[in-house]
């Protein structure tokens, strides 16, 4: 068969964990900035750690929608449940959410988090403001979290 | 906070301002201003002690450039936390005694520093030299001995982009009576020779650079190039050995690390009394200075004054004066000023929310964190670094904070039947074959998600309604009671009017009902009072702005929602953690595969966890929570004291 119900579903758990490019993506840009940080001075490298991680949610939430998925449809307890194909697409819409916006949040979250490193270079008393720019990204992608996990929790089986 | 200002005579000033340092009572200020005035300018100079500044702060860089040299070189173990090592007042006081000794040391170490430099420098010079000769070893006539009387050689690089010929023809073209020699070639260089008469040398040189020659200068060097060579190495060897030597020299230096780290303590005191001095003015025989003092410690300052027989006067701040602020909280709430002071310090006068919104923080952070084996960790690691440690400042009230968090984790872990994710029943289930599982008290959120969504939004809005009645609070202190209906009490209604209205039918039609006509009241209120301070068309604008603002309610509201994700995001990764681990199935094979994924894979969730759950329940007290009401922009209260880093003297 071209589709089946527990194809969709695993589809969608995959676009889901691709949340995960966005964080890559993000973490990065936010790296490289960090690294500029601590070249001129490594005393800061712990308070950049913090602010380095922060793109990484995104892909947290995308790999949490993906491993509801693999739960509700016994994907690795081996138990695997046959689904409709009505049903698979609903768990690859549940995948979409998060799989969507914590891409792009991500990414933005990156530059934000890189230009909070800038600014706690140059003013390190400020970091805390630097944190809650960054910080704001991400509420899109935890909206597109939420969404998932509500499309997630009402698929009846 | 209060301003005092002190006469007094010049003769005390020292013992003054030693006493204040050990109050930590008194922010001095900056008397500039006053010398434009014409009585003070008359009357008085400012201060200063400009020369001792500076013989300290020598000394002081001295000190610490010895440190630095320890901390490079002595090898010494650096302790997790820094902390500052507690000495009576009689052993600060001997530390100035031992001044000879410890600048001995730290002379020593300074030169013994320029010595290692300098060896290192000559041995990069040795390496340079090897590496210049090593392509000439093939040419074995001593390098000194080039030239006779009438006879000189001139050796040198031609690049390989260059031909040979063509050089060898620009000498023939000068000198018919010439030798050319190749010694060596590589990739990138020919190594040539020329034998030619002395008198002819100026005008060779000049031929054979126009072909691209470049000529070196190995004629100071003495004996032959592989003579040379290992004369290199053997002073190499003997650098090294010296550079050892001198190395070791500084490691046993290294155990005086604390005598330096005193005596820079001590000079720091020091120069911090030096420098205050800049802020007072004088006269002949007085000296006149003001300072904040925060209200708690007024008393402790009259009665220093009065034993100084100083003349002052305390008063309150001016209107538009810059007060320091100090935060005052008791025991509990304390270490979560670490948290306010993130952000920024509260304005002085205004609330500090440090108290009121303490609680909230550590609920919000024990929901995102939710379970119940991190949460433990939390409090032993806390605990144990608290009772290890004597910790000062934010790292105190970091980890305190954190301990409260921990408690507050583990609380809401049990309720959601979260330890370590859901290890117990996967360990038990995998390898003793019988499924043991931990109820949850309340309820699992990972099957179930929506009861923790609507506890969010609903702790969401308790915190929100909070904010907004500390601001209501604030205008109602300033006599502002229309303010306070049009935009507290109209905003309350309108609110809970729409989430009964939207809500209600849990409850029943009426309440549906009743929000239903609240809302609409409220919100045709919020319309009208809008644009109030406004004119014409403005009024129009505002009213329709301000009924807008609801969606910014509703974003704040929906923004709690995060409380939710985090919450599930640790539980989630958790099992993902302990899943992954029992791939391998049971037996010792498996119980090894688990174990190491168990630590890796709890770790990394560990961290990535907390340090959200650090971030976002900040974030909703600095955007949702603060952004209601908060005035911020103090300037911390910085009194004199002394600022040591590695001692911390008792106050007896």
């Amino acid at each position: 068969m071209l589709t089946d119900g527990n194809g969709l579903a695993l589809i969608g758990a995959a676009i889901a964990a691709c949340a995960g490019c966005g964080s890559g993506m993000g973490v990065g840009i936010a790296g490289q900035a960090a690294a500029g940080v601590v070249a001129s001075d490594p005393k800061k490298f712990g308070r950049t750690l913090l602010l380095q991680a922060l793109p990484g949610t995104q892909g947290i939430y995308g790999v949490v929608i993906a491993f509801l998925i693999f739960v509700k449809t016994g994907f690795l307890s081996g138990g695997a449940v046959d689904l409709t194909v009505t049903q698979g697409l609903y768990f690859l819409a549940a995948g979409i959410p998060i799989g969507v916006v914590g891409f792009a949040s991500g990414i933005g979250q990156g530059r934000a988090a890189a230009s909070a490193l800038q600014l706690m270079a140059k003013r390190q008393d400020q970091m805390g403001k630097g944190i809650v720019y960054t910080v704001m990204v991400e509420t899109y992608a935890i909206f597109a979290f939420v969404v998932s996990i509500l499309i997630w929790s009402n698929i009846t089986l | 906070m209060q301003k005092v200002s002190v006469i007094g005579l010049d003769k005390i000033k020292g013992r003054l301002i030693a006493r204040m340092m050990d109050l930590e009572a008194v922010e001095l200020t900056d008397q500039t201003e006053k010398l434009s005035e014409e009585f003070w300018s008359e009357n008085t100079v400012q201060d200063g002690a400009q020369d001792q500044v500076t013989y300290f702060e020598g000394k002081i860089a001295h000190a610490s450039q010895a440190l630095d040299i320890i901390d490079q070189y002595g090898e010494l173990k650096s302790p997790l936390f820094k902390t500052r090592r507690i000495i009576t007042r009689e052993e600060a006081d001997s530390i100035p005694s031992k001044e000879i000794e410890t600048e001995d040391i730290i002379a020593k170490l300074i030169s013994l520093n320029d010595e290692l430099r300098s060896k290192r420098d000559e041995i990069n010079r040795l390496d340079v030299d090897s590496i210049m000769l090593e392509p000439w070893t093939a040419y074995d006539v001593p390098l000194d001995q080039s030239s006779t009387e009438t006879v000189t050689t001139i050796m040198g690089v031609l690049p390989v982009a260059y031909e040979v010929n063509k050089a060898e023809e620009a000498v023939k073209v000068v000198t018919e009576r010439y030798v050319m020699k190749q010694v060596n070639e590589d990739k990138t260089m020919r190594y040539l020779a020329f034998l030619i008469p002395k008198d002819s040398e100026q005008e060779v040189q000049q031929a054979l650079k126009d072909e691209g020659f470049q000529p070196l200068e190995l004629q100071r060097f003495e004996g032959t190039v592989t003579e040379n060579i290992q004369k290199n190495s053997q002073k190499r060897l003997k650098l090294q050995e010296e550079i050892d030597s001198v190395l070791s020299e500084i490691k046993e230096l290294a155990a005086e690390k604390p005598h330096i780290e005193d005596y820079q303590d001590i000079l720091t005191i020091e120069l911090d009394k030096k420098k205050t001095r800049s802020k007072l003015l004088k006269t002949k025989k007085t000296f006149y200075m003001e300072g904040w003092v925060p209200e708690g410690k007024i008393e402790q300052v009259r009665e220093l004054l009065d034993a100084n027989d100083c003349y002052y006067e305390f008063r309150d701040p001016e209107e538009g004066e810059e007060v320091p602020v100090l935060l005052k909280n008791n025991k509990f709430v304390e270490p979560i000023e670490a948290v306010t002071e993130m952000y920024s310090l509260p304005a002085y006068g205004s609330i500090d929310p440090t108290s009121i919104f303490s609680i909230w923080y550590i609920i919000f952070f024990g929901l995102m964190f939710s379970d119940a084996g991190y949460g433990l960790l939390m409090i032993i690691v806390c605990s144990v670094v608290l009772k290890k440690y004597n910790l000062e400042g934010t790292m105190y009230k970091m980890l305190k904070g954190f301990l409260y968090c921990g408690v507050s984790t583990f609380f809401w872990g049990a309720m959601f039947g979260s330890w370590f994710g859901d290890l117990v029943s996967v360990v038990s289930s995998t390898f003793f074959g019988k499924e043991i599982a931990i109820k949850p008290i309340l309820f699992d959120p990972l099957s179930n998600p929506m009861p923790l969504l609507i506890a969010s939004i609903a702790l969401g809005v308790a915190h929100l309604f909070l904010a907004l009645g500390i601001a209501g609070y604030k205008l109602l202190k300033q006599g502002k009671l229309f303010d306070f209906i049009c935009d507290i009490v109209l905003w309350y209604a309108t609110v809970a009017g729409l989430i009964l209205w939207l809500a209600g039918s849990a409850i029943g039609p009426t309440a549906t009902t009743i929000g239903k006509y609240v809302s609409i009241i409220a919100i045709v209120g919020l319309a009208l009072t809008g644009g109030r301070d406004r004119k014409g068309f403005g009024k129009v604008i505002g009213g329709f702005s301000n009924v807008y603002d609801i969606t910014s309610w509703l974003s704040d509201i929906m923004s709690y929602a995060r409380i939710m994700a985090l919450g599930l995001a640790t539980g989630a990764i958790a099992q993902v953690v302990n899943t992954i681990g029992t791939l391998a199935g049971g037996g010792v094979k498996g119980a090894i595969l688990f174990i190491i994924v168990f630590l890796l894979g709890h770790t990394l969730n560990f961290g990535i966890n907390v340090i959200g759950a650090f971030i976002h329940s900040a974030r909703l007290q600095f955007v949702e929570f603060f952004g209601k009401f908060y005035e911020d922009g103090g300037e911390p209260f910085a009194p004199l004291k002394k600022n040591t880093k590695y001692i911390k003297i008792e106050n007896q």
